[in-house]
């Protein structure tokens, strides 16, 4: 794959994701599925950091761009009344982009990826129902479940791959950026915004989080001057 | 247990050892670390359910070079997929009721199950995921979409009256028939059967699933409230049109009925009226009929295997189907 600019690869990635999953009822109806392009942007940042990247990873990064797409349309899901047309619809679109993550893994076939990216699909639906009806009663945990939930196929994705190295970054930027979004977004379009702590725990678990991050960033000389500015303008190093 | 699944269960005899072992694996599948999760995820397994799926990937297995470990994998797998399908469409139908139990909507909530739906998916993988056959899952992740697909055209045709034969028959093969199919037909991949019995097994499996959810359609209208586990008539209060409707659509007496029924304005004394009438206008009858050409061409199927206790069971699930009650 040639070396284009950070911008122009990841809008090239959501082009290829959002033909993966179109489905002309789901497109009509419901209009275009949210693609987290924050969320994209980490999962090809082995790519964006010039990391050999083969028609195999290709793939399997659409597949875990399917995934994650069902993952946020099933959490739009009203907890009580999910009665109107769009949100039935909804359900099923997201069920829709679950298949088309497996059909994409078997079409390669990747039968260790199917495996380890089942058990953590499993696992992050364990912690969002913890997060949704339980959550533990510490910042420190509600944020280490956040991080599961949001990095746990990207893990898997690096692992299989052997992009292992970049682990620690993504484990990091998300619950950073849950964070600060808490400080900028309407709560009601954040994940878990009944999780979102009081305004001075929030400023210290940035400021801490922050500290870990550029430490982490630091210690990897491996990264590309272009990648590391974009992931400091995300986590407003 | 029903009577009805008491004599299906009869008819799985020869094949305790195996089902319960999948039973025990279905049960160990859904282990969760999150007790929300599990219960959750335990709630509709312990309801029960007929188990046809398992029960035909490990009659076709027979038909190769069997391996319960193989075939169980295979089972779990599609019986999960089949009750994530469950826990989701009661989200989307805003049921509470499902096999005489709450949903699990109705005992938690909308979002316990979308994640616990999406969990059990997940189990199904994992399942599946230690078989290292490109065609098994390729065949499997088909199924899926299909099935799908089938669901977003089954809400693309709600509450649409100028529907035929021909777009009821497509829904029902991607609602049940599908699932059904590929049961057989990866149950006998998995024992690497020949190529002709696999199709063979895949075909009786379409066309028996073809009967089975007529047959359902019409139970639907036919049975008692207790019988169902949920009020009689769902499938038309929910703005399904199935065949027995499909035949009686277009008279004149019953169009206010369905108009009521789409509309939500339907009374208790109404909707037994309106199922009365369904039953007395000979459209049950008709939908028997189509029913029972598919069961023909099901037992046609397995003409040419050889015989044992699998073909021999496969037949009687077959009859089973066109007689069973509810």
């Amino acid at each position: 794959m040639e070396t284009k600019g950070f911008t122009d690869q990841v809008d090239n990635y959501i082009h290829h994701l959002r033909r993966a999953i179109y489905q002309p009822v789901v497109e009509r109806d419901a209009g275009h599925a949210p693609i987290d392009r924050r969320k994209a942007s980490l999962l090809l940042l082995p790519l964006l950091n010039g990391e050999q990247w083969t028609d195999e990873m290709q793939t399997a990064a659409l597949a875990i761009g399917a995934i994650h797409t069902a993952f946020d349309v099933h959490d739009q899901i009203d907890i009580v009344d999910a009665s109107s047309k769009e949100q039935q619809l909804m359900v099923l679109a997201g069920d829709h982009f679950s298949g088309i993550h497996y059909k994409l893994l078997a079409s390669i076939p990747n039968f260790h990826l199917i495996r380890s990216l089942s058990l953590a699909v499993g696992r992050i639906n364990e912690c969002k129902t913890t997060l949704f009806q339980a959550p533990p009663s510490t910042l420190e945990d509600r944020l280490q479940l956040i991080s599961e939930v949001e990095s746990a196929c990207i893990v898997k994705f690096f692992e299989a791959f052997g992009f292992s190295h970049y682990t620690h970054i993504v484990e990091t930027v998300f619950p950073l950026v849950w964070l600060l979004d808490s400080t900028e977004r309407d709560l009601n379009r954040m994940k878990f915004p009944h999780l979102v702590p009081n305004t001075n725990d929030t400023e210290d678990w940035i400021d801490q989080l922050q500290l870990q991050l550029n430490n982490r960033l630091k210690n990897s000389s491996y990264l590309h001057t272009e990648v590391l500015a974009e992931l400091q303008k995300m986590t407003k190093l | 247990m029903g009577l009805e699944k008491i004599k299906l269960m009869s008819l799985y005899t020869d094949f305790r050892k195996d089902m319960s072992y999948i039973e025990k694996e279905l049960e160990r599948s859904v282990q969760s670390s999150s007790p929300i999760v599990r219960q959750a995820s335990l709630h509709l397994l312990k309801a029960g359910g007929k188990r046809i799926r398992p029960i035909f990937v490990i009659m076709a297995a027979q038909f190769g070079t069997y391996s319960l470990e193989n075939a169980a994998k295979i089972a779990v797998s599609l019986e999960l997929i089949h009750m994530a399908s469950l826990v989701h469409d009661d989200v989307i139908d805003d049921s509470d009721m499902r096999r005489g139990l709450q949903t699990v909507k109705a005992k938690w909530n909308n979002r316990v199950a979308m994640y616990a739906g999406d969990f059990i998916f997940s189990r199904a993988l994992t399942s599946i995921g230690t078989i290292e056959k490109a065609p098994i899952h390729q065949i499997l992740a088909e199924t899926m979409l299909e099935i799908c697909k089938g669901e977003i055209i089954q809400f693309d045709f709600q509450q649409q009256t100028d529907q035929g034969l021909r777009d009821y028959l497509k829904r029902i093969k991607r609602k049940t028939a599908l699932l059904l199919s590929s049961s057989c037909e990866l149950g006998a991949l998995s024992a690497d059967a020949d190529a002709q019995t696999v199709r063979k097994l895949k075909r009786y499996g379409y066309f028996t699933g073809m009967a089975f959810q007529i047959i359902d359609d019409i139970l639907d209208i036919t049975s008692t409230d207790a019988e169902l586990g949920k009020p009689a008539g769902s499938d038309l209060l929910n703005g399904h049109i199935t065949l027995p409707v499909l035949y009686i659509k277009d008279d004149e007496q019953f169009k206010p009925y369905m108009e009521r029924a789409f509309t939500g304005k339907m009374k208790e004394s109404d909707r037994q009226s309106m199922l009365r009438y369904i039953r007395q206008s000979g459209a049950i009858e008709k939908a028997q009929h189509v029913s029972d050409l598919y069961l023909t061409k099901a037992l046609k199927e397995l003409e040419d295997l050889p015989n044992g206790k699998s073909k021999k069971a496969l037949t009687q699930i077959a009859d089973f189907i066109g007689q069973r009650k509810y």
